[in-house]
């Protein structure tokens, strides 16, 4: 009786660390605890689910979806994940990679994805942040972001750049945003320079030579 | 205005403004010479009647000639029964027709008086700015006002552009070259543009409120854009430009409103200017120069056909990011008539020069590559292939 009894009250408080959890009340030892338990014991990962759901259906009925629509989702979101190329990282050679992790040498390839998978979290996370940044870039297109940032690293007796720059800049090949947004304002110059050139050309609408001016202020 | 004009060395070559250049009043008259032109002189003359008379010392040479032109015109708008208003509205696609509508275009741009809202797109961006332009028969004021980002205001007096900052207390002031104002006419290649566009009049639609006339001017090859054309029926002015590549839009640019013949307010840019009594001038250095004698050679036959060399300027051009600075460039330029490309030459620098490549924004292209020790950046809004063509063709002089 007393096991069963003990069995209750473990699978009792690893409910209340996980509802803690959902929450965001547990504290770092709880999770951890959860994290392990939520690995191995399948009766948990369904709890973690049914807390979700319970919380999902309280906020709106159509949040209410069988246990196989998010299965599904993880699966495919992992499927794609290790899809993902690693663009910005050269992966470890194999030699390297095998000497980094002898453990797993005899099973190469969970090695080799195991390699790249420890690249995909940060890189996928980067990219993330990339996109977020274009994105601001796109919706704020002459804030002042992008160009206070490099004011600053350029110093004290830096110029004061403001752009003003069309931000509708496509780049052909396999520029990410960030890059395209830097071409973008190294090219102003040029583009100012050369819709001056012709103020009075026979289709050119006033005020096109405004648009891609920027001031470089230099120090005085 | 004349005092108004004179104080302060915020307009120190503002005394030249105006000033017609022989060149310019030549190339006038001999559009107006033209029939087709001359029965936009006509119309002008018809309209702008007793004003264009009053001349003036600084605009006589042109008035001159554009009332020696209307002169002309009226003699042979009897023998053409030329149509009294607007232009040809049957599909009467000639080169002529191609010339009138340029000039009459070209003539409304400088000439009307109106205030209103032009937004440019290209496709995934807006930007509008506020414009107003007068001509009081004398000098040709215009101020545009950036609505989006950095406050930033754009004052013309004739020739002479200056760009205010308030933010940043700055103005940058920018002679105009009277050559470069008028590409077209200048290079005489106007003269070409019906061998590389073909004009189509398409049913006239209603833009910005005014009636407006619609011309396509299609690219007879694939080195130049389409360009759509919407001219104020009434007046001729430009109401809206899209550029576009088989019938898709590039970028268009237009006015969402727009006021013609308001009364010439030079106020609202004196004002202005006066407003920026005090700012730090800047005067960016332009020198006029050739290629030839900067040691460099275009193989013509390589260019794409059509495009003539405008211009050749040393500049130096303020670079911002992390490796900012003046980079001192050699701009050339070329044009066909309705489009222009510029060809930076300098010298590689690792730091800076990263991208080579291309950029798209709108129509605008830019290819960016090294050779050798050298880095070329082409711009136009051409197709990237033409832009190909101009880096191929420069060859340094042996």
């Amino acid at each position: 009786m007393s096991q069963p009894d003990s069995d209750r009250s473990s699978s009792e408080s690893s409910r209340r660390i996980l509802s803690a959890l959902a929450d965001g009340d547990a504290t770092s030892g709880e999770a951890e605890r959860a994290f392990v338990a939520w690995r191995e014991d399948a009766q948990v990962r369904a709890t973690w689910h049914a807390y979700h759901l319970i919380g999902d259906v309280l906020r709106s009925d159509d949040l209410a979806c069988a246990p196989e629509a998010n299965e599904a989702f993880l699966v495919a979101l992992r499927a794609r994940l290790a899809d993902e190329p690693v663009v910005l990282a050269p992966e470890p050679r194999a030699a390297e990679a095998a000497a980094a992790q002898p453990a797993v040498a005899n099973a190469p390839a969970g090695a080799a994805t195991r390699a790249r998978g420890r690249w995909q979290g940060p890189m996928a996370m980067a990219a993330g942040f990339l996109v977020v940044i274009g994105g601001l870039n796109i919706v704020r297109p002459f804030s002042h972001g992008g160009n206070a940032s490099l004011a600053s690293n350029a110093g004290a007796s830096s110029p004061l750049a403001t752009g003003a720059n069309d931000p509708a800049v496509v780049a052909a090949g396999q520029q990410t945003p960030a890059q395209t947004k830097a071409a973008a304002d190294q090219l102003a110059p040029y583009l100012a320079a050369h819709r001056q050139s012709a103020m009075n050309a026979p289709f050119q609408m006033p005020g096109s030579d405004l648009r891609n001016v920027s001031l470089v202020q230099p120090a005085q | 205005m004349e005092r108004v004009l004179s104080p302060g060395r915020l307009l120190p070559s503002l005394a030249a403004r105006g000033r017609v250049t022989p060149a310019r009043a030549a190339s006038q008259r001999q559009s107006g010479a033209r029939g087709a032109a001359a029965r936009v002189a006509s119309r002008r003359a018809a309209s702008l009647g007793g004003a264009l008379l009053r001349v003036s010392r600084v605009s006589g040479a042109l008035v001159c000639a554009a009332a020696l032109s209307a002169g002309s015109a009226r003699v042979l708008a009897q023998s053409l029964r030329a149509p009294a208003a607007p232009p040809p509205a049957a599909s009467g696609e000639t080169a002529g027709d191609l010339h009138a509508w340029l000039a009459r275009i070209h003539d409304a741009a400088l000439r009307s008086n109106y205030v209103g809202t032009i937004v440019n797109s290209t496709g995934t961006s807006v930007v509008s700015s506020r414009v107003g332009h007068y001509f009081d028969g004398r000098s040709t004021l215009e101020r545009v006002d950036a609505l989006d980002g950095e406050p930033r205001s754009m004052l013309r007096i004739n020739d002479e552009m200056r760009t205010l900052w308030p933010r940043y207390r700055v103005a940058v002031i920018e002679p105009a070259d009277p050559r470069a104002a008028f590409p077209a006419l200048v290079s005489g290649n106007e003269k070409h543009i019906p061998d590389l566009y073909e004009l189509h009049l398409q049913p006239g639609q209603r833009i910005a409120g005014h009636e407006a006339d619609r011309l396509l001017l299609k690219a007879r090859d694939d080195s130049r854009f389409d360009h759509v054309i919407w001219a104020d029926h009434a007046t001729g002015l430009l109401l809206r430009v899209d550029v576009q590549l088989g019938g898709r839009t590039l970028e268009s640019s237009g006015f969402s409103d727009v006021n013609i013949g308001v009364k010439p307010d030079g106020a609202a840019i004196y004002n202005e200017l006066h407003r920026a009594d005090g700012y730090r001038i800047i005067k960016p250095a332009i020198e006029h120069t050739k290629l030839d004698a900067e040691g460099w050679t275009v193989q013509a036959a390589l260019l794409p056909a059509g495009f003539q060399a405008l211009d050749c300027v040393r500049r130096a051009l303020d670079v911002p990011g992390d490796t900012a600075g003046q980079a001192k460039v050699l701009q050339a330029i070329w044009s066909d008539g309705i489009t222009h490309v510029s060809l930076f030459i300098e010298p590689f620098q690792p730091q800076r020069h990263r991208s080579e490549g291309l950029t798209v924004i709108g129509a605008t292209h830019t290819l960016t590559r090294r050779v050798n020790d050298m880095w070329l950046t082409a711009v136009g809004d051409v197709p990237p292939a033409a832009l190909d063509q101009f880096v191929r063709a420069l060859e340094r002089k042996s």
